[in-house]
């Protein structure tokens, strides 16, 4: 059993498995509001609320003040504190507490209407996707994921129920990353294809990856055939996951099937992808018709028997940047509450890099000197970085639809 | 034309809160040198684009300024 649940180059420390039962059971309050401020907090907290039987609510660590105000009702749920006792002698026997006790993991994801939307998961909802086998124990994953979000949260999991290492390359260089790969032979990587493509030029080669998983927003074949030059003898695949259900699908290439224990749980509906409550974390704000969560994301159907499908789009209104969602009317809320705005409309436009890019045009109020500058400043205060459009342009007039709702 | 980059390249490092450079040279790295993450270099294809009508990540990512002005043909 490697002996390292997580490395960090840069930030220069290592947390043993060892070193964090042994926090684990010497912790005596745990915060049910967490705000991310590093990794080891992070996972100590997370471990010390589940074990107990919490809610466990996680923060990005760049929600501002004022979003986690409007999320939470007051800054002050930051410093709520719990009193909590663990036991355990072993990480088995964390593990099967963790597993037994009924916890809850919450999530903020784009919601459909302007604030993020709280999402509520059982513990079981993550696990369930762990693979767990002796042939596991010797992986060693790359963190490249937010460890807040959805995706990060499974690469945890999957390395913590089979006691693996994970080295954080979560941000870094392009330098910092291959280093770590090299320096931690790292077997395992699941991240986006923006985060691959940053990788990239294929200069180099690291033998000792065998999994490659790309998620979080649409691959191609030409970033694929990159890859593999980089990554020469790992596997490629494809997942497809979301915040309300988790990892549902898995293929390779870019044709994906229904995993076979989900099968009557997830279905193909008029080419859209729906997914049964039972699958789904709770959340007032989802709505289900019949027990059924419908996706909006449509699919192309390849193969019958087996079923086999390629995603045709995702089909919500959030903009995919680099596998981030962003919703526009959050963005739009945020810029027109500024004084002297009079109309504004944010919209995605694709981007080579990212997939996509966050643009804003708005119209100034008569005789108000509003610039682009002073619209940057005040979205730093109020949203989180990957939300901020990058490209901002004060215009004469909007672009209205028919209907006359604002085009995006 | 290294005034023209470097001026695009200060509206996307002011947006991100970095100073304003001066001179650049061919060999400099993207990332390494000018300081630009995967949200800038998003931003950076965008002005670029506006300026010289040509999408320099279009057929994969280019890592220094010498590969942008072959890209641009400039």
């Amino acid at each position: 059993m490697p002996n390292l649940v997580l490395k960090d180059y840069e930030a220069n420390f290592e947390l043993s498995y060892a070193a964090l039962l042994k926090e684990i059971t010497l912790v005596e309050v745990f915060f049910p509001y967490l705000k991310f401020s590093s990794l080891p907090q992070f996972y100590t907290n997370l471990l010390v609320g589940l074990a107990s039987g919490n809610e466990v609510v996680l923060l990005d660590p760049d929600f501002s003040d004022s979003e986690i105000e409007k999320l939470l009702g007051s800054i002050d749920s930051l410093q709520q504190e719990k009193a909590v006792e663990v036991k355990s002698d072993s990480m088995e026997q964390l593990l099967s507490n963790i597993e037994a006790n009924g916890g809850s993991l919450s999530l903020f994801t784009s919601g459909t209407t302007g604030l993020p939307k709280k999402v509520t998961h059982s513990v079981g909802n993550f696990i369930r996707g762990v693979r767990r086998s002796d042939s596991h124990s010797n992986n060693v994953w790359g963190l490249a994921y937010n460890p807040t979000h959805m995706a990060g949260l499974q690469v945890f999991f999957q390395a913590l129920f089979n006691l693996n290492t994970m080295v954080n390359i979560y941000g870094k260089t392009r330098e910092e990353i291959f280093n770590a790969i090299e320096n931690s032979a790292v077997t395992h990587l699941s991240a986006t294809p923006t985060f691959f493509r940053m990788l990239l030029p294929a200069d180099t080669s690291f033998s000792s990856l065998s999994r490659i998983t790309f998620g979080g927003e649409q691959s191609d074949k030409i970033l694929h055939d990159k890859i593999r030059v980089l990554f020469p003898k790992a596997l490629l695949n494809n997942i497809y996951a979301s915040t309300e259900a988790g990892a549902i699908l898995t293929a390779r290439d870019d044709e994906f099937e229904i995993k076979k224990e989900l099968i009557g749980k997830v279905e193909i509906r008029d080419n859209e992808i729906v997914v049964h409550k039972s699958l789904i974390g709770n959340s007032p704000d989802l709505k289900l018709v019949d027990e059924w969560y419908h996706t909006n994301d449509i699919v192309e159907i390849t193969s019958t028997n087996p079923l086999r499908f390629k995603i045709v789009s995702r089909g919500n209104e959030l903009i995919n940047v680099g596998g981030y969602k962003v919703n526009p009317n959050e963005v739009e809320e945020c810029i027109q509450m500024m004084d002297g705005i009079k109309y504004c409309r944010v919209f995605g436009k694709p981007n080579s890099v990212m997939g996509n890019i966050i643009c804003a045009e708005f119209v100034p109020q008569n005789g108000t000197e509003i610039t682009v500058s002073d619209i940057k400043k005040h979205l730093s205060i109020e949203l989180q970085d990957f939300k901020i459009p990058r490209i901002i342009k004060s215009v004469d007039q909007m672009q209205l639809t028919r209907t006359g709702k604002l085009k995006r | 034309m290294n005034e023209k980059l470097i001026a695009i390249f200060n509206i996307v490092r002011e947006g991100a809160g970095l100073d304003a450079i001066t001179v650049i040279n061919d060999e400099m790295d993207l990332r390494k040198d000018i300081e630009f993450d995967s949200f800038n270099l998003a931003e950076l294809t965008v002005h670029l684009e506006e300026e010289f009508g040509i999408d320099i990540f279009e057929n994969g990512i280019v890592s220094t300024v010498g590969e942008i002005k072959e890209k641009l043909s400039i």
